[in-house]
């Protein structure tokens, strides 16, 4: 009997034990999962082999004649004068890749110019469903060389899943698509 | 004896696996070895991921450690040359040299490209002298100022008595100074990258591109990389010279280098060799960020141009690749990619940027 009732107090905390195991493990995963990135569902297209375009708006709120962008040291305000005409390059690749030199890992290149705080810039049909990483820059500073310089606006966003630290990203389903960059989406290179 | 490369010769000495490894100069990454003179507590690390993100403790209080070893980039920025405070510069304040992640500096032997210290806790508190932060010119001024501003605020006395068991109120400034680099150096130990594809190619599990295979062949062959970027963290933890940093007209250089240190000419222009594990997510590259991409660095090294009397012999000649071998050597670079462990903090895994946030709010008062 005494040991019958040992063997049922062991049970019981066996059973604790376990019920706090499996809770342990509830809450691991559930901040695991907050943690994971999931891939964007892709809408099932009609014509899944189409090419799409992707335009890129840049819209810079302006005060005082200025736009205001990300530095490490705070806000900097990169006079509208400084940026009008200026040339926009963007390389667009696929999800998670940056580009590293070698042209043939490029989706599609873009080019276009400022106007005042404004510009729009569309590449050609090269784009499957999916989801693709835009790496531009301002050439704020005219000269040196094909890549960004110190002094150019490059654009980032490191509030995505996963972020490369050097691109937005943009997805694409069913048609062509479009993304929109900010003051935010920029920092003095 | 170099830590890490005593690590890898006991990984290939002692282990049987290491033999099945189709490239044994690169064993699997150990993990993390733990400093037994300051051991990762809970409380030290919390500690230390609130010092990281605490821009209030920066001469601006505007800059943290995390401004430039961004979180979710690979603990670096992927600028050039940043400005991170400006509280005794001009407003297009930059520093001389590129931002250097932080991932897996629990292996390294130096810190910093000089390698001015061999100390992880030192080198975490190095940057509130220097021009990073800015809290002084020198190190008891930095001390003085950052223990001021912890003993003002009861949540830090509090954590550094739970970290530590010290009242930061009765020691004295650089006893503080030390602490605080101690607990940043806890919490930066649990950034870690290992086990990439290359690694589960290498042990015989998974695959890698044929273009990656070949490149792994040129790197220990033809092009000679190996020669400095060798064993699982893929450095030799030495200093080399890649004419990075060319003495000009007058005799100085833009970045003295380990010279720096030393006092040595003979080590002029010469810097830590980096690792090479999550490369392709870290440009720009060399010290002082002037190679943008991954081709600009294999093109430098091809043309073995030894433009600085003390270019490193083992990397002083042209290499004569193709652009088809460059490319296939860019493709092995990028199997070393995997994604970091994720950092612990008070407030859970820092994982995104809501994460981050909840940290950034919860500093201490």
């Amino acid at each position: 009997m005494r040991w019958a009732r040992g063997a049922l107090v062991h049970l019981s905390a066996v059973r604790q034990l376990l019920v706090l195991s499996f809770l342990a493990v509830a809450l691991a995963s559930a901040a695991d999962a907050r943690c994971r990135c999931r891939p964007l569902p892709m809408p099932k297209c009609a014509a899944p082999e189409t090419r799409h375009r992707i335009t890129v708006d840049i819209d810079f709120i302006v005060v005082d004649g200025t736009v205001e962008v990300v530095t490490q040291s705070g806000p900097y305000r990169v006079p509208v004068a400084d940026l009008d005409g200026k040339t926009i390059l963007a390389a667009f690749m696929p999800r998670g890749e940056v580009f590293q030199g070698f042209f043939e890992e490029i989706v599609a290149i873009a080019a276009g110019t400022m106007e005042d705080a404004h510009a729009a810039v569309q590449t050609a049909g090269a784009f499957l469903p999916g989801e693709y990483e835009v790496l531009l820059f301002i050439d704020a500073v005219p000269g040196g060389g094909a890549g960004p310089q110190r002094g150019d606006l490059a654009a980032f966003d490191n509030g995505v899943c996963d972020p490369t630290g050097v691109s937005v990203r943009v997805a694409v389903g069913c048609g062509d698509a479009a993304v929109t960059l900010e003051n935010r989406h920029f920092i003095l290179f | 004896m170099r830590i890490v490369t005593a690590i890898a010769l006991v990984a290939l000495v002692g282990s049987a696996g290491a033999a099945e490894l189709r490239y044994p100069q690169f064993p699997t990454l150990p993990r993390a070895p733990r400093d037994p003179t300051n051991p990762p507590t809970p409380a030290r690390r919390n500690l230390g991921a609130e010092l990281f993100f605490d821009a209030r403790l920066s001469g601006s209080g505007a800059t943290s450690c995390s401004n430039c070893h961004v979180f979710n980039t690979n603990w670096q920025d992927n600028l050039v040359k940043p400005r991170p405070d400006t509280s005794q510069g001009t407003d297009f304040f930059t520093l001389p040299f590129n931002t250097d992640s932080l991932l897996n500096i629990v292996y390294r032997d130096f810190f910093f490209r000089d390698g001015r210290t061999q100390d992880l806790g030192h080198a975490f508190t190095e940057p509130w002298i220097e021009d990073n932060q800015q809290l002084g010119k020198t190190r008891a001024e930095a001390a003085a100022r950052l223990a001021t501003i912890l003993r003002g605020r009861p949540g830090y006395v509090a954590r550094f008595q739970r970290a530590f068991r010290r009242d930061i109120r009765r020691l004295a400034d650089e006893e503080v100074f030390d602490l605080a680099g101690q607990a940043l150096a806890v919490f930066a130990r649990q950034l870690v990258t290992r086990e990439a594809p290359f690694d589960r190619w290498n042990a015989g599990r998974g695959t890698i591109p044929e273009a990656a295979e070949r490149g792994v062949a040129l790197f220990v062959g033809k092009a000679g990389c190996m020669r400095c970027h060798v064993g699982p963290n893929f450095t030799d933890n030495d200093f080399h010279n890649v004419s990075t940093s060319p003495p000009r007209e007058d005799g100085t250089r833009a970045d003295e280098g380990r010279a720096r240190v030393t006092g040595k000419a003979a080590d002029g222009g010469k810097f830590l060799t980096p690792t090479l594990r999550q490369v392709v997510m870290t440009s720009p590259y060399f010290h002082d960020g002037s190679a943008l991409t991954l081709a600009d660095v294999l093109n430098h090294l091809d043309a073995g141009t030894a433009a600085d009397p003390n270019h490193d012999v083992l990397v002083g000649r042209p290499l004569g690749l193709t652009a088809q071998e460059k490319y296939e050597l860019y493709a092995f670079l990028k199997t070393l990619r995997s994604p970091p462990t994720i950092a612990r903090g008070p407030t859970g895994r820092l994982c995104n940027d809501a994460a981050a946030a909840a940290l950034r709010a919860a500093l201490p008062q």
